[in-house]
């Protein structure tokens, strides 16, 4: 039987996989997600977050009632930078005799705290991180191109949905009996054995060759070691330069990713006021130079740019927008575009699937 | 040749033809530069028209028309969302009164018809709560939000402030959350310090200038001079909290009739406010239907210090000596320059840069719950309300304001200084409960000075390599 789980602190990032939840892991079911209030959406329906479709689960401000859940799942958001009061709930989970997961990506960088509880209540207290493996396990020495089909997720901004693809994707593989090896840095995807890759990225020693080269032997190993038949891919941030205030880091990881697990198939998350046939097609254009690959197919998101606002604190700042925009631009752009373009969130992820598996 | 969309500019190295089409600086010859000014001046049948011209239009460059066929805001079609999930900051009007009697207070009796007066009335803490739970329902997007106390004289409602600051921080726990408060600081008591640094509450506080010039408009109720009041409550905050002076911030309201050396020099001589961040503004007398007139000695000293600060940026010139109250609009300018440079083209359906989105960006909520785009509009006038807490947004208002360029929209789709304007829909309220064209267009004539300004000031940096090299190489420490 599964266990009954309260998720904490539900966001914006973590709608993705409480929309795939029962679909990708059999010990867990959802029984409530709370949030701290100032997230804005407590006695919302958690599709709110993104300003998506509701999912029909509203989102608490504080832990429900003893008999309504056994586990308490904590993560930290990746881009959450003000207090989470995790501390709060995992005492008060522990207090109240409930089993608590604390879900990251490594286990190096847990908060302090919570290796502390581990130590004091190993029975109650555990640490699921993503899958990893120690590198004389399973690795080849030799750095060689994926056997398989690689499938890689990125977007023109980070938050265009480029997890809820991702997820939405590596569901409907799980569900059609595909074994996928998934690589993602979201500290949920342990959960749903999703590998991450965060161990390299975050190495201050390796020299970018060195990552290129552990990545590419790190994503081998796993898919060899899971008889995995897809690479499934999460950019770890957006696929280039967004505008001379909106860096993205350049999109020099997704590069260096593309070095080490050239890509067969790119799916894009675009903004909806950039997706345009005639800049769809540019984009797939530079792509095939910078990545090696085109634009297999586009998922146009609902977020937007806060221009003024990005400008004015030099970092991305984004707003949802109503999803009737979202429509209306594939609805306009559909004919005419070279790439075919989905609403992943509005319309699921089938069409989008289809398109990969009649993608020569 | 018609009449080219163009502006020019010329400098003792060079000569520059400003397309406003497509936002750029060209560097052009001389002789197209004269052929260009002509053809401006509808003379241009008189000579032959340079190579370096027809190339030029060739390449797209010199078009007869603006581009711009429609003046719309780019976020009109998304106000709902900006509005609804983007909010940043709340200013709460917590009290009409005030223990100050300035002369040139916009809420002073004696100023206009056009404002509201100071009162008794004050803020209750029903439309307090409902005013930060507005802010709250209207932010999920945002990533920080700000609360502002602001009056009359705020500190007059401290306990109001404290209840909206114990709710608030509960209410956006895990969001950024930061409060500020412009204040005449003469209330401010040892007690409130701790309390104020603890939770973050950012001071701005008002001061004009020297003795002399400060207490001539800044008086209190009884009419006595505020300086000696205002500096002795910046000595005392330095004495409970040395830490917590430093980040006082100085708000000061200029009067160009006055010796602009002789306002600057208290922020040299007076140790309380050294370093302190100056946010200066001149006298805003726009609902006077008047402009702050300013003697030409006036404007020369007011440029002499603005060139010293434009050396300091460059490290010509220690810091120190530089006018505090020059300090943050050169560092704008040099900001803005970069803008200048990095500014998109002119679109088919575009509008003036000017106008913030109303009610996001600083949204100010009067003590009866009233909602106006910011705290400097007038609160009596129809023309600037968008709304109220009881009833929320009023989109077409905020619409009609954000889009206020179209009541002038012949005038801005020709205009060269269309992506610098800075024109919001304040100037063009004459009171009357519309957006008034020919109030705004009194304004345009200094838009584009300033945008001048800007675009010579652009141009000076990117001459600097080129045409000062040497000197340049002494700014940077290479020959000494
Ligand atoms: S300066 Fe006047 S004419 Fe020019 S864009 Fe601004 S409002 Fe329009």
């Amino acid at each position: 039987m599964k266990k009954k789980a309260i998720l904490y602190p539900f966001c914006e990032e973590v709608l993705p996989a409480v929309r795939v939840f029962d679909g990708l892991q059999d010990c867990y079911e959802i029984s409530g997600l709370v949030a701290p209030s100032g997230f804005g959406c407590v006695g919302m329906d958690a599709g709110y977050s993104c300003n998506h479709p509701e999912i029909g689960r509203e989102v608490l401000g504080e832990l429900p009632s003893e008999e309504d859940w056994d586990t308490l799942l904590l993560f930290e958001p990746r881009q959450q930078t003000e207090e989470l009061y995790l501390e709060k709930y995992l005492e008060e989970a522990v207090s109240r005799r409930k089993e608590v997961v604390f879900l990251c990506t490594e286990e190096n960088g847990i908060p302090e705290k919570i290796k502390k509880t581990v130590v004091a209540c190993p029975k109650q207290v555990r640490v699921k991180a993503c899958l990893s493996l120690p590198e004389e396990e399973g690795w080849q020495p030799q750095v060689h191109e994926p056997e398989i089909p690689v499938v890689l997720v990125g977007g023109l901004l980070q938050e265009a949905d480029c997890g809820a693809v991702f997820t939405a994707l590596a569901e409907r593989f799980h569900r059609d009996g595909k074994r996928v090896a998934a690589f993602s840095g979201h500290p949920v995807g342990g959960l749903f054995g999703f590998y991450s890759l965060e161990h390299i990225w975050r190495n201050s020693e390796l020299t970018e060759d060195d990552k290129v080269r552990k990545i590419n032997l790190y994503i081998n190993g796993m898919a060899e070691k899971s008889g995995a038949e897809i690479i499934l891919l999460e950019a770890p941030t957006a696929l280039m330069k967004y505008d001379d205030k909106a860096l993205n880091g350049f999109g020099i990881q997704s590069y260096m990713l593309c070095q080490a697990a050239p890509p067969d198939y790119l799916i894009g998350c675009v903004p909806f006021d950039l997706a345009d046939a005639r800049m769809v097609s540019a984009l797939s254009e530079d792509f095939s130079c910078r990545f090696g690959c085109g634009l297999c197919a586009v998922h146009v998101s609902n977020i937007l740019l806060d221009f003024a606002d990005s400008q004015q604190k030099q970092k991305i700042e984004t707003l949802r927008a109503n999803m009737k925009f979202v429509r209306e631009k594939i609805e306009k752009e559909k004919e005419s575009s070279e790439i075919p373009m989905f609403d992943v969130i509005g319309e699921g992820i089938e069409g989008l699937y289809e398109r990969i598996n009649g993608y020569a | 040749m018609g009449k080219p969309f163009v502006k020019l500019f010329w400098t003792p190295n060079a000569y520059y033809c400003f397309d406003v089409n497509h936002n750029e600086m060209l560097q052009i010859e001389r002789e197209s530069f004269y052929y260009l000014q002509n053809s401006l001046a509808g003379k241009s049948g008189t000579s032959k028209e340079p190579e370096e011209v027809q190339q030029l239009k060739e390449a797209g460059y010199l078009a007869e028309e603006s581009v711009v066929k429609e003046i719309k805001h780019p976020i009109t079609d998304y106000l709902e969302d900006y509005l609804g999930r983007r909010m940043l900051k709340l200013t709460l009007q917590v009290t009409q009164d005030c223990n100050f009697r300035c002369k040139y207070c916009i809420y002073s009796e004696e100023r206009n018809d056009k404002q509201r007066t100071h009162s008794k009335k004050h803020m209750n803490w029903v439309t307090a709560k409902k005013a930060v739970d507005f802010l709250w329902e209207h932010s999920i997007d945002s990533s920080s939000v700000d609360i502002g106390f602001y009056g009359g004289e705020p500190l007059l409602e401290l306990e109001l402030i404290r209840q909206v600051v114990e709710y608030s921080e509960k209410l956006f726990a895990g969001k950024k959350l930061t409060f500020s408060m412009t204040t005449n600081g003469t209330l401010l008591t040892e007690e409130m310090i701790p309390y104020l640094k603890e939770h973050g509450i950012k001071l701005m506080i008002s001061l004009d200038g020297p003795k002399e010039i400060n207490d001539q408009n800044r008086v209190f109720q009884g009419g006595g001079g505020t300086f000696d009041a205002v500096m002795g409550k910046l000595k005392m905050v330095r004495r409970v909290d040395s830490e917590y002076a430093h980040e006082l911030q100085i708000s000061m309201v200029m009067n160009p009739e006055n010796d602009f050396d002789c306002i600057n020099e208290v922020y040299i001589k007076e140790e309380q406010l050294e370093e302190l961040f100056v946010s200066a503004a001149i006298v805003d007398m726009e609902y006077d239907d008047k402009q702050a007139g300013s003697s030409e000695e006036y404007t020369w000293k007011y440029q002499y210090q603005r060139f010293l600060a434009l050396l300091s940026y460059m490290g010509r010139i220690d810091k120190k000596k530089i006018s505090p109250i020059m300090v943050a609009p050169v560092i704008a300018d040099m900001e803005r320059r970069l803008e200048t440079a990095q500014g998109s083209r002119l679109y088919a359906v575009d509008a003036p840069s000017g106008p913030c989105i109303p009610g996001q960006l600083r949204l100010f909520c009067t003590v009866d719950g009233t909602l106006l785009p910011c705290e400097r509009v007038s609160e009596t006038s129809k023309t600037c309300y968008i709304g109220s807490l009881e009833k929320g947004l009023d989109l077409e208002r905020v619409s009609e304001f954000l889009n206020v360029s179209r009541i002038t929209a012949e005038d801005c789709k020709q205009c060269w200084s269309f992506r610098y304007c800075t024109l919001c829909g304040k100037k063009a309220d004459g009171g009357n409960g519309r957006l008034e064209a020919e109030r705004k267009r009194k304004f345009c004539s200094e838009v584009h000075s300033y945008a001048a300004s800007k675009m010579m000031l652009s141009l000076l940096f990117q001459e600097i390599p080129v045409y000062y090299g040497k000197q340049a190489a002494v700014i940077e420490g290479g020959e000494g």
